[in-house]
């Protein structure tokens, strides 16, 4: 007998649609999943059956190395790999080995955290809420609040069957310190309860993959020892490859009425209950099917991957959650061989702005550190000229560095100022601090030429304003950097007080003398309520050293300058220097 | 076929069914109790059952069903799988409505086993195809507006590359 074309003239239109929906359902279950989707394309009878339908890959037998025995596996599990925007890939295996990558718009994805799959439902959690979502027929499924916020990565999952029936139960496992592990869970029309045991069991330490199988949940770790949960008998028990260990837990009802987050677990140890069941358990599939180089632009990226449960024959297998390397999550499915590779966006995300901003504010560092140096090398260049000052040409020297003086702040401060665009004053303070310094050297150094008096802070300032956007918070030379700007004025004025000796105005430097000398008595008042500034100790020390140089340059040409009997018609103002041998120049 | 089936075996019991078209078929207990709901009906009807009405399941069907009962009637060894495993192949491949309709008969008759050969026979008619000839194949109309079903396509596009 052969298959051929409807002939038989009672199968009309439409009578393989009209075949009971269980029938259909396990046709559909009987499908590959594209072969499925496609399958949902023919009717809608056929298309509202599948729902209730888990596809499965039909029987293709295929070996994979597990280091000793190969064994053979009807099918493969899928790989979803999402984590690039709503793009995600679908790597699914084809007959005859092959590998065939699909591209699917999943923008549910985006940020969510794949804690299990099974039968084509992925178990998602966002930021604190907890959803089922089928990638193929693009449902969503809200579920309660999960009543942590934030998961720590040492959570896995496993649910019993999808939400639509009433014997779903979701299971998630996280150790919370030493040997102490909470169970939370949740059933249908219920919400979540937790409850805590501990045990003092070194092997059982690390969970590293969840599975439902045979009406219990495994959580396993990479040992293949772990606890096992009966949601029927609501009993937990240890599992080892040998010997159970049985925990009793609290009736289920109970705990929902007590409706307490973290009820005192209690349980009693019993030897001999429970029957082993065979599970076998997987650690590095994932690295050894080498699925990070089966997508392209994964070689290099770090996976880690939400396992599932698989049957290699007749025997059913955890795959264990695996960490390849670090950005990426991967997700595995059994039932509709989904296998997803994520990302935990949020984390991922995060990290990419926290990047992009380490970079910008570095780049902005260096800008602001470039234009530091500019402002100094010109201030300095003021500075010199001011040093050029002569008894005869004070008022055009110092209208040219008064100018000069001018350019640097128009230039180059207004340069630094939109740089910092009223923002990061103080986390690039030092990047800027040396350049201000010497600006307010300059400005002063200026001013005491010009006027003999102090430049106020609140001057500098008002003359930066004009630079700035109005809009925003203008740049404004802190105390700080005045103060330590004043203190290196006083050696610039040391210079200047000694030349104007060496020039014969010894009245000017005289006066210089008492304006570096009040400078230093109010600084030394206030800097040892700078402890925390190291660089105005020093710089104090200088200080002394510039009042001391210009005390003594001064009383020596006091003392000595009353000793000397000017040579007749010599009134030649260099001869004082002659006087002075202890003078530096 | 299904009557003769009383006279190879006269160790075990016989008991007698009747298809929606009124003929009356005699199978061994053993084979006819791999359906469930025959085993059911007997369990329920004692050993002083009579006829057996069947009213879904018309004779040609029901020839078909106890052929494949009779020859899974005893739990197969190891040798004989691969045996079975051809036959069993063989046995499947009928006409699509000989299929409709034993497929309709195992699932009234709720035979597990063979159920689920048969549905696993379909679904590989359905694998590999397109939804048209899908179509073709079994005769299905199109019940989408071409709207509903650039929906669907446009969801899992990338199936259908």
């Amino acid at each position: 007998m052969t298959v051929t074309q409807c002939s038989d003239p009672t199968l009309g239109n439409g009578q393989w649609s009209k075949l009971p929906r269980d029938i259909i359902a396990q046709v559909a279950g009987k499908l590959g999943l594209i072969d499925f989707l496609k399958f949902c394309l023919v009717c809608k009878d056929f298309c509202s059956a599948s729902p209730t339908a888990t596809s499965r890959v039909g029987y293709s037998p295929r070996f994979l190395l597990n280091g000793r025995t190969p064994l053979r596996i009807e099918s493969w599990p899928w790989f979803l790999v999402y984590g690039q925007g709503s793009q995600c890939r679908l790597l699914s295996y084809g007959d005859n080995n092959c590998t065939k990558t699909h591209t699917l718009n999943l923008p549910q994805l985006q940020r969510a955290i794949c804690l299990a799959s099974s039968q084509g439902w992925l178990l998602m959690f966002r930021e604190g809420s907890m959803f089922f979502y089928c990638p193929f027929s693009d449902v969503k499924v809200e579920l309660p609040d999960f009543p942590i916020a934030k998961l720590t990565g040492f959570h896995t999952a496993a649910f019993s069957c999808p939400i639509w029936s009433k014997d779903c139960v979701i299971a998630v496992v996280h150790r919370t310190h030493g040997y102490c592990l909470e169970l939370s869970l949740l059933k249908f029309g219920y919400n979540w309860v937790s409850c805590k045991f501990k045990h003092e069991e070194k092997r059982l330490d690390g969970t590293r993959g969840a599975a439902y199988h045979g009406g219990t949940f495994y959580f396993l770790n990479k040992f293949g020892h772990g606890v096992t949960y009966c949601p029927k008998t609501n009993r937990i028990t240890t599992y080892f490859h040998g010997g159970n260990k049985e925990f009793i837990c609290s009736p289920y009802n109970h705990i929902v009425s007590a409706h307490v987050h973290h009820p005192p677990y209690k349980y009693e140890e019993r030897q001999g209950l429970g029957t082993q069941v065979a599970l076998g358990y997987c650690t590095s599939f994932v690295t050894q099917m080498g699925v990070e180089k089966l997508i392209k632009g994964l070689e290099d990226a770090s996976i880690s991957t939400c396992g599932t449960l698989m049957h290699f024959d007749d025997t059913p297998i955890l795959i264990c959650n695996e960490y390849v390397v670090s950005k990426w999550t991967t997700e595995l499915s059994t039932a509709k061989r989904v296998r997803t590779v994520t990302t935990q966006s949020s984390i991922s995300d995060a990290f990419t702005n926290y990047a992009d901003y380490l970079n910008q504010l570095n780049e902005k560092r260096e800008r602001v550190v470039k234009a530091s140096r500019d402002i100094t090398i010109n201030s300095k260049k003021v500075i010199f000229q001011v040093h050029r000052i002569s008894k005869n040409n004070r008022e055009e020297v110092l209208e040219k560095a008064e100018k000069d003086l001018t350019a640097v702040t128009a230039q180059y401060m207004s340069r630094l100022v939109k740089e910092l665009q009223g923002s990061d004053f103080w986390k690039l303070r030092r990047a800027y601090s040396p350049g201000v310094q010497e600006y307010v050297e300059a400005a002063t150094f200026c001013k005491f030429c010009q006027t003999g008096t102090l430049l106020h802070l609140e001057e500098i300032n008002a003359n930066l304003l004009p630079l700035s956007d109005p809009s925003i918070e203008p740049l404004q030379i802190n105390v700080l950097d005045y103060l330590l700007g004043l203190a290196d004025l006083t050696g610039e004025l040391m210079r200047l007080a000694i030349g104007r000796i060496s020039d014969g105005e010894l009245e000017y430097a005289e006066k210089i003398c008492k304006f570096v000398r009040d400078i230093y008595r109010e600084l030394m008042l206030l800097a040892p309520h700078m402890d925390e500034c190291f660089d105005m100790k020093a710089k104090m020390d200088t200080m002394l050293q510039s009042v001391i140089k210009i005390e003594n340059a001064c009383f020596s040409v006091h003392v000595r300058g009353s000793e000397y009997m000017p040579l007749l018609g010599s009134d030649n103002s260099s001869y004082f220097v002659l006087g002075m041998p202890e003078v530096e120049l | 076929m299904a009557s003769s089936t009383s006279g190879s075996s006269s160790s075990s019991k016989v008991v007698k069914i009747r298809s929606s078209d009124n003929e009356n078929f005699e199978v061994e207990e053993a084979a006819a109790a791999r359906s469930e709901t025959i085993k059911k009906l007997l369990e329920d009807v004692g050993d002083d059952a009579d006829v057996i009405p069947l009213p879904n399941v018309d004779a040609k069907t029901l020839v078909k069903v106890m052929e494949w009962c009779k020859k899974h009637m005893d739990d197969v060894d190891e040798l004989n799988k691969e045996e079975m495993k051809t036959w069993d192949a063989e046995f499947v491949d009928m006409d699509q409505s000989c299929l409709y309709n034993v497929l309709l008969a195992a699932n009234f008759l709720n035979i597990k086993e063979l159920l689920d050969q048969l549905t696993q026979k379909v679904a590989d008619m359905i694998k590999g195809k397109s939804p048209e000839e899908i179509r073709a194949t079994f005769n299905i109309k199109n019940d989408f507006t071409p709207e509903e079903e650039a929906e669907i396509r446009k969801q899992n596009a990338w199936a259908f590359e």
